[in-house]
């Protein structure tokens, strides 16, 4: 059980970055049972991740990210 | 510069270039004006350095419950609708400008290119534990920043 707001702010991130496991899903859903502010945070970031991807934004990716990125890929930056 | 020691910083910065430099400087304005010049391009370096730390540090103290849950009862339940409205959209693009590079390349490789945690931390090498946290205040800035300019639109700030 979760009994702990450090405990809490944990599963909510893995729970956000589809990282989690069994035991927590279940974990997570008997707390959202008797939690309705988690309930309203994970609604809301998702609704906010949706908007960033389907908007259309400009967003600089930082200098230096995108050498690395072909690298890890195995790809020729062009 | 806001204290004496940050002026003896640039005080010093500015000769050392002078030195350096010296070679450099062809005689088309008085020689006051291009130390001043000097002088000023450090005094700004220096703000600006200082300013992203104390941007960075604001980062690392966001947390889950920054922003209470009757803020968040300003969340509609549609909230698409309002994100048709240019200055939503610019208040999220805004959001996005401000994150510091280290949590703005997590949000992009993460949530915006769909890479694996595990892949974001080999990107950018850091480990997975940090990409999760970077992403989750990213996530949480961006939330709350939507947040806060409801709470604008709904006390009608914008006048409109």
């Amino acid at each position: 059980m979760v009994d702990n707001k450090k405990r809490l702010s944990e599963i909510l991130t893995n729970k956000l970055s589809e990282d989690i496991d069994n035991n927590m899903v279940q974990e997570l859903a008997d707390y959202i049972k008797k939690c309705e502010d988690c309930k309203m945070d994970i609604d809301t970031i998702q609704q906010t991740i949706k908007l960033a991807r389907t908007g259309d934004f400009e967003v600089l990716i930082p200098q230096g990210v995108s050498k690395r990125l072909f690298e890890v890929l195995g790809l020729d930056q062009e | 510069m806001q204290n004496e020691e940050d002026a003896e910083d640039v005080l010093q910065e500015t000769f050392i270039i002078m030195l350096n430099k010296l070679d450099t400087f062809e005689g088309k304005s008085s020689l006051y004006t291009w130390l001043y010049r000097v002088a000023t391009n450090v005094a700004l370096g220096k703000l600006r350095k200082k300013k992203n730390i104390n941007d960075s540090m604001s980062f690392d103290k966001i947390e889950f419950e920054n922003i209470s849950s009757l803020e968040l009862a300003d969340w509609p339940d549609h909230l698409e609708e309002k994100f048709d409205t240019e200055e939503f959209h610019k208040c999220l693009q805004r959001a996005m400008d401000e994150l510091p590079d280290h949590y703005r390349a997590v949000f992009i490789l993460r949530d915006l290119e769909g890479h694996s945690t595990r892949n974001t931390s080999k990107i950018l090498e850091i480990s997975e534990a940090n990409v999760k946290v970077r992403l989750m205040r990213a996530r949480l800035y961006l939330r709350d920043q939507l947040v806060y300019h409801l709470k604008c639109v709904n006390r009608g700030d914008y006048g409109g």
